[in-house]
């Protein structure tokens, strides 16, 4: 039988095990059949931590490692955009060359960070007019990386991938990543602060990114030369 | 500079924040003139729908004077005077090109979240949750407008800021409500709802041919608001039902409008329980309203439905909405693709959209609007806060 136990779950049937044994023991004292019942259950529990291995679960079809084994594989996200593929393709050479690394293929890019090694498939789209951006992210990089993927299912590594996607089609198709990094707001509460900290770095990377790539302005436009009425944020 | 802050359940209060300033090319900065408060802010100050969060500032209805432009915009300067549609929407993607503004691709910077929430995301809309973009909005002294080159639209200077500021939301969405309608000339539409999108939905239906407007609600001020516009008016203390089919000879209305959404009121067993599971926080929407439209609407009509609503509902009966074949129409306005040819309604004086306010006040006094029109006290159907 192969592992279908996810590590939280076998963390928790190791330390409920263990308050069983703990449990009997005391038990003993008053009725062994009991203390007897309770020793099976824990030692059930013990040995379904130590393996990995559940037979009610095999029974149910249940498998809540599939995340984790999921998670050492390559992710795989696309996206659509409504420009034509040598466009795209052009965007992602002169504009971002320094993030991918060209192959052999026109259409087919790399990249490697700390997260991931990336690779950037542009195919025309599936129906209509525009190109598929597919988006290949396998763990890899630093050690670090790979343990933060299996031990996240994965979730940060589909995070950047989509993350990613999204903010190549807003650069491609708008020239700009919609942003609300650095906006006023009111008094936050301390929570509310700390989940939008930890949001905001998602977006510091679509800043750095879309400033990478950012549109110049026409050279025909001049900015107005009279002062804004309002008084800016204070520095 | 003073904006308007959501502080918890039912509390809101101005704070001193930093003015905005210019984040992406596209950006625009406005001085606000004038700006509302929309029955869905209500939804946001019963904390009924998730992502909001202490010190985001609210308000997606406003208008004001250009301050400064971003180099990516090449079609406002500044000085100009515009309205603001209240969906943020890029102009570029494959939805802003067919005209689908508020399902815009790429103006959502919370996009995942959105996402996991509802399959795809929605566009960016400003003071509406982190999920819908987390954008700061519009009841504050500046705002900062995404997409400066495709939202924003200049307005004659002979028009009032009143005549005109509805365009940022409740008069597009009460039309495109009235529009989904695919009204005929001899046809009936019912519009649960006498708030402001109802007001304009009623309105609307006309402008678009209607022979005749039944309106619901149980506000008497709002009901008579409806009656000037020339609608018929139903009090809803109880059989919406026999009522509709008694005034269109047992056939039910041609259309059925839901002006209400997910904070309907009701007499019944139904809008009870709804009330019991929102009090408890289970689930938010309560869709009496949109239950009653159901069973109204004749059979091959259509509901069409502008009320917001957020997650789950239950006890809709899709089995009749089937045997009838009704057809639903719904969605967050597509608020730019209105903007303009109802401008021109306006100055051919086909409509005052100014005629359904009834009070005006400062931004400082605004959470004391909060609360009246919560509470639809002292007449309120409409508040307005002039800033200057």
């Amino acid at each position: 039988m192969k592992q279908n136990v996810s590590n939280t779950e076998r963390v928790a049937s190791l330390a409920a095990g263990a308050l069983g044994l703990w449990w009997s023991k005391r038990a003993a004292g008053r009725s062994m059949g009991l203390a007897g019942l309770g020793m099976a259950a824990a030692a059930g529990l013990l040995a379904r931590g130590a393996t990995g291995r559940c037979g009610v679960y095999a029974k149910l079809g249940v498998d809540t490692a599939a995340s984790r084994r999921r998670a050492r594989e390559p992710q795989v996200r696309s996206v659509r955009v409504g420009k034509p593929l040598a466009e795209v393709a052009a965007f992602l050479r002169d504009r971002l060359g320094d993030r991918f690394a060209r192959d052999t293929d026109p259409n087919v890019f790399h990249g490697r960070d700390d997260l991931a090694s990336w690779t950037v498939r542009l195919t025309e789209a599936s129906s209509g007019s525009g190109t598929r951006i597919a988006l290949t992210a396998a763990p890899g990089g630093s050690a670090r990386a790979r343990w933060t993927a299996l031990a996240h299912a994965a979730t940060p590594l589909v995070d950047a991938a989509e993350t990613e996607l999204r903010n190549l089609k807003a650069l491609i198709e708008t020239g700009e990543i919609a942003t609300t990094l650095g906006q006023a707001h009111g008094g936050r509460s301390t929570i509310g602060q700390a989940v939008l900290e930890r949001a905001d770095l998602a977006r510091e990377h679509a800043d750095a990114v879309g400033a990478q790539a950012r549109l110049e302005p026409r050279p025909s436009w001049t900015p107005p030369a009279t002062t804004p009425a309002y008084g800016g944020i204070p520095q | 500079m003073k904006a308007l802050c959501w502080h918890g359940r039912n509390e809101v209060g101005v704070e001193t924040v930093p003015d905005p300033r210019l984040l992406n090319p596209r950006d625009v900065i406005l001085r606000v003139t004038s700006t509302a408060i929309c029955g869905s802010d209500l939804h946001l100050y019963g904390a009924r729908v998730p992502t909001l969060m202490r010190g985001d500032i609210l308000g997606h209805e406003f208008m004001g004077e250009v301050v400064d432009v971003g180099r990516g915009v090449h079609n406002l300067k500044n000085g100009d005077r515009v309205v603001v549609p209240f969906n943020i929407a890029c102009g570029d993607c494959s939805f802003c090109k067919r005209g689908m503004f508020s399902l815009c691709d790429n103006s959502n910077p919370n996009a995942q979240l959105s996402a996991a929430a509802t399959g795809h995301a929605c566009s960016g809309l400003f003071g509406y949750t982190h999920m819908c973009g987390g954008y700061a909005g519009g009841q504050a002294e500046f705002v900062r407008v995404p997409y400066g080159d495709i939202g924003p639209m200049k307005v004659p200077d002979g028009l009032d800021d009143e005549k005109v500021l509805f365009l940022s939301d409740i008069f597009p969405t009460g039309y495109m409500a009235a529009e989904n309608c695919n009204i005929q000339p001899e046809d009936t539409i019912a519009v649960w709802g006498a708030g402001p999108v109802g007001q304009f939905a009623a309105r609307s239906a006309f402008l678009l041919g209607a022979a005749r407007v039944i309106v619901i609600d149980n506000v008497p001020e709002r009901l008579e608001l409806a009656r000037k516009a020339g609608a018929e008016t139903i009090c809803d203390d109880g059989d919406v039902y026999e009522r509709l089919l008694e005034m269109t000879d047992g056939q039910g209305p041609d259309a059925c409008i839901d002006a209400v959404g997910m904070e309907a009121h009701g007499h019944s067993i139904d809008a009870w329980m709804d009330q019991a599971k929102a009090a408890l926080r289970v689930q938010p929407d309560q869709a009496h309203a949109l239950r009653q439209a159901i069973r109204a609407c004749r059979k091959g009509g259509t509901v069409s439905v502008p009320g917001v609503y957020i997650g789950f509902i239950d006890k809709v009966n899709f089995g009749m909405a089937f045997n009838k074949g009704l057809t639903f129409k719904m969605g967050q306005t597509h608020t730019h693709r209105y903007m303009r040819p109802l401008l021109e309604r306006i100055e051919r004086g086909e409509i005052d959209p100014s005629e359904i306010i009834s009070h005006r006040l400062t931004l400082d006094e605004a959470p004391n609007g909060y609360r009246m029109f919560q509470e639809k006290r002292e007449g309120c159907t409409k508040i307005v806060m002039h800033m200057h």
